[in-house]
């Protein structure tokens, strides 16, 4: 395989047709990502009737293109207009958007396409040598396994996320209590649905995420009145980083890489808990903690580096064990199976040219959305400056269309709406959006893993606890992350009552 | 004028924490009372779903799970929050009247531009994307007190065409059709 694999891999995706379809899915996928709400997997679904006719190798490659290009846009819309253009970029908004408040738009735009590009090149190279053995490790997770992973997440993101531990948990579990709307994933029973037909698939991610960070947006600039949207006039040399912030961008994108491939390999939304985890250990190790919540370049390289990494992660379930663990992995299988094309383990013996083709586009693929993405910056960059009675309609129009394009039905926008009134009620009341879109799309797997692994353990929930080294290593640090912090609040507060005495 | 943990500044210039601490308070109490009510609410609706058993969890577990900890957390805040308005109402210094109305005064324009999205779905399927996004942007935008009508007819026609060529030519997106298109 090694080099060999390599000079076959990129003279595949070389190929005129190839390149060509490439590109345009990296556009799409960009321009899908700064779209807020119009998700990648919805995309690609869209596309699928069109790449039909492009073949299997050239259609595949443009779906994949569209997967990661989408992961480079959803930075964009984060940094700018602080509205997520994707779940994973939820965090890059944390800091990417007090960065551009602080007139250095251009710079984390930058860093994010650059830390981008690093991991998914990294993630590319790890994929192809690494792929096997690490499909089988991803492979031993069970119920149990995964149930633990869920709960150490929401132990970390409420470690990380907003002033107070106890007000985050809540907003991750009232996501998690969305999550409940619709069919039950185990026996697909309707709950909360109160009749209606079209929350029987349950409440739509895009519309939430629209409607909570979107139009909750657009009802605060509008209660502001019309100020343009506070971003000072960017100088051609401010668009790009300076070398100090190049320079404390290097350990977070190494370790945002690697983090975020191993975390993709892992089911579920890993783009998204790779991201928030990068941001997590970032925040804890940086040597500018003081800086962040109010702009710190590690917190977008990191969680930018991981997401995209955990794109590449995530391929490797799918191009060697045929497992989709992402929606749109799941939409790229559809679009194999299409093509008469069956991936798994015979993927390499029966149609190498499809498998190296899209591992060979993931290197094309991440170099022409680092050379669109750069030169770009500066137009990127001025869209903040555009007023806000102009931006206003502009993002509540992509809002509504990313919330009706998720199922074609208004049913959708009528929650994009409730979701933007509560979003706005919570910024007033200092509730934090982020953690409730993560514990909306953590419920169905914790749910499933929960009442999974109590039929396996038959209801022994010592069993369940205790099912595997895993399973108790990450319980075990999940209660770590709880009681430690408390812990030592309570050792420093003991300190300072001693020594005031 | 100025801010001071997101509210106006006393017309004097001083600063009032305990105003700014009182009033966040006050919120804590009314919002996380609403989640109170909420999750009792969920709770209640939730057992009409059967609990099953430990070795076969029925589809109302994790909802109980989830709603008795909504409840819970609220409750904890609330508490906090009362215990933070008792330190804090000994100090208080605040023209309420003026508060309010000052709140008031901000609010009105959100609330405005909601009803306005609500009656935007509502008439989709009567009116069309088309002509319903059409008045949508010109609504906002008049909201946020655009006044330029050429550039506001601009923009909401660039918007429309853009739409048009994004989601309904390229994305392939069925757009509600109305009476006439």
């Amino acid at each position: 395989m090694g080099e060999s694999g390599f000079i076959t891999a990129l003279s595949i995706a070389m190929q005129p047709a190839n390149l060509a379809a490439c590109f345009i899915g990296v556009l799409i996928g960009t321009l899908v990502g700064v779209l807020p709400g119009l998700g990648p997997a919805a995309a690609m679904a869209l596309a699928l009737p069109i790449t039909f006719k492009m073949g299997p190798t050239a259609g595949l490659i443009m779906l994949a293109g569209i997967y990661y290009g989408s992961m480079y846009g959803g930075s964009t819309t984060s940094i700018l207009v602080n509205v997520p253009g994707e779940p994973a970029s939820v965090v890059t908004a944390l800091e990417g958007y007090r960065m551009a408040r602080k007139g250095r738009a251009g710079a984390a735009l930058a860093v994010a396409a650059i830390g981008s590009f690093v991991a998914g090149t990294l993630a590319v190279i790890a994929l192809q040598f690494f792929a096997p053995p690490l499909a089988a490790a991803a492979l031993a997770f069970g119920p149990a396994e995964y149930f633990a992973l869920t709960v150490l997440g929401v132990s970390v993101l409420s470690l990380l996320t907003g002033k107070s531990r106890v007000r985050s948990t809540l907003m991750i579990t009232l996501g998690l209590l969305l999550s409940t709307v619709g069919l039950d994933p185990v026996e697909a029973v309707e709950r909360f649905t109160f009749n209606i037909p079209a929350a029987g698939g349950g409440l739509s991610f895009i519309a939430i995420t629209a409607g909570l960070f979107g139009v909750a947006e657009v009802f605060e600039l509008i209660a502001k009145g019309d100020q343009q949207i506070q971003a000072m006039k960017v100088r051609f040399r401010d668009l790009y980083p300076k070398l100090e912030e190049i320079k404390r961008s290097i350990a977070p994108i190494l370790r945002g890489s690697a983090l975020g491939f191993l975390v993709g390999l892992i089911p579920g939304p890993a783009a998204t808990i790779a991201s928030f985890v990068s941001y997590g250990i970032e925040r804890r190790f940086s040597k500018h903690r003081d800086e962040f919540g109010t702009g710190a370049i590690e917190g977008v390289a990191g969680p930018e580096a991981a997401n995209n990494a955990a794109a590449g992660g995530a391929m490797v379930p799918l191009l060697s064990l045929g497992l989709p663990f992402t929606p749109a992995t799941a939409v790229l299988l559809g679009g194999m199976l299409l093509q008469g094309v069956t991936p798994g383990p015979f993927l390499l013996r029966d149609n190498p040219q499809v498998f190296w083709g899209v591992i060979g586009s993931f290197y094309i693929g991440n170099l022409m959305l680092l050379i669109l993405n750069l030169p770009l910056v500066g137009i990127f960059a001025s869209i903040v400056r555009i007023p806000a009675r102009y931006l206003v309609p502009i993002i509540l129009v992509l809002c509504i269309m990313g919330a009706y394009g998720d199922n074609n039905n208004l049913f959708d926008v009528w929650v994009m709406l409730g979701a933007g009134i509560a979003g706005y009620l919570m910024r007033k009341c200092d509730f934090e959006a982020a953690p409730l879109i993560v514990g909306l799309v953590l419920g169905t797997v914790m749910e499933r893993s929960l009442r999974q692994a109590l039929v396996i353990s038959r209801g022994d929930v010592a069993g369940l606890l205790i099912a595997s080294p895993i399973s108790v290593v990450m319980l075990i640090a999940a209660v770590v992350v709880i009681i430690a912090p408390l812990l030592w609040n309570y050792a420093h507060r003991q300190r300072l009552a001693n020594l005031q005495m | 004028m100025g801010e001071v943990g997101g509210f106006p500044a006393a017309k004097d210039g001083r600063k009032t924490p305990n105003k700014t601490a009182s009033m966040n308070a006050y919120k804590q109490i009314i919002s996380n009372g609403f989640l109170v009510i909420l999750g009792m609410a969920y709770l209640i609706y939730n057992t009409q779903y059967p609990l099953g058993t430990l070795s076969k969890p029925g589809p109302g577990v994790f909802p109980l799970i989830l709603g008795s900890m909504v409840v819970l957390l609220a409750s904890a805040q609330i508490i906090q929050a009362l215990r933070q308005r008792q330190k804090t109402k000994a100090n208080r210094t605040i023209n309420t009247a003026q508060e309010v109305a000052e709140v008031a005064l901000d609010e009105r324009r959100p609330w405005l531009m909601a009803l306005i999205i609500a009656a935007y779905i509502t008439c989709l399927n009567f009116v069309g994307f088309y002509i319903s996004t059409f008045l949508l942007v010109i609504a906002g935008s008049k909201l946020m007190g655009a006044r330029d009508w050429t550039r506001l007819i601009a923009l909401a026609a660039g918007i429309l065409i853009a739409c048009y060529f994004i989601f309904a030519m390229w994305l392939r997106l069925p757009l509600p059709r109305g009476f006439l298109f």
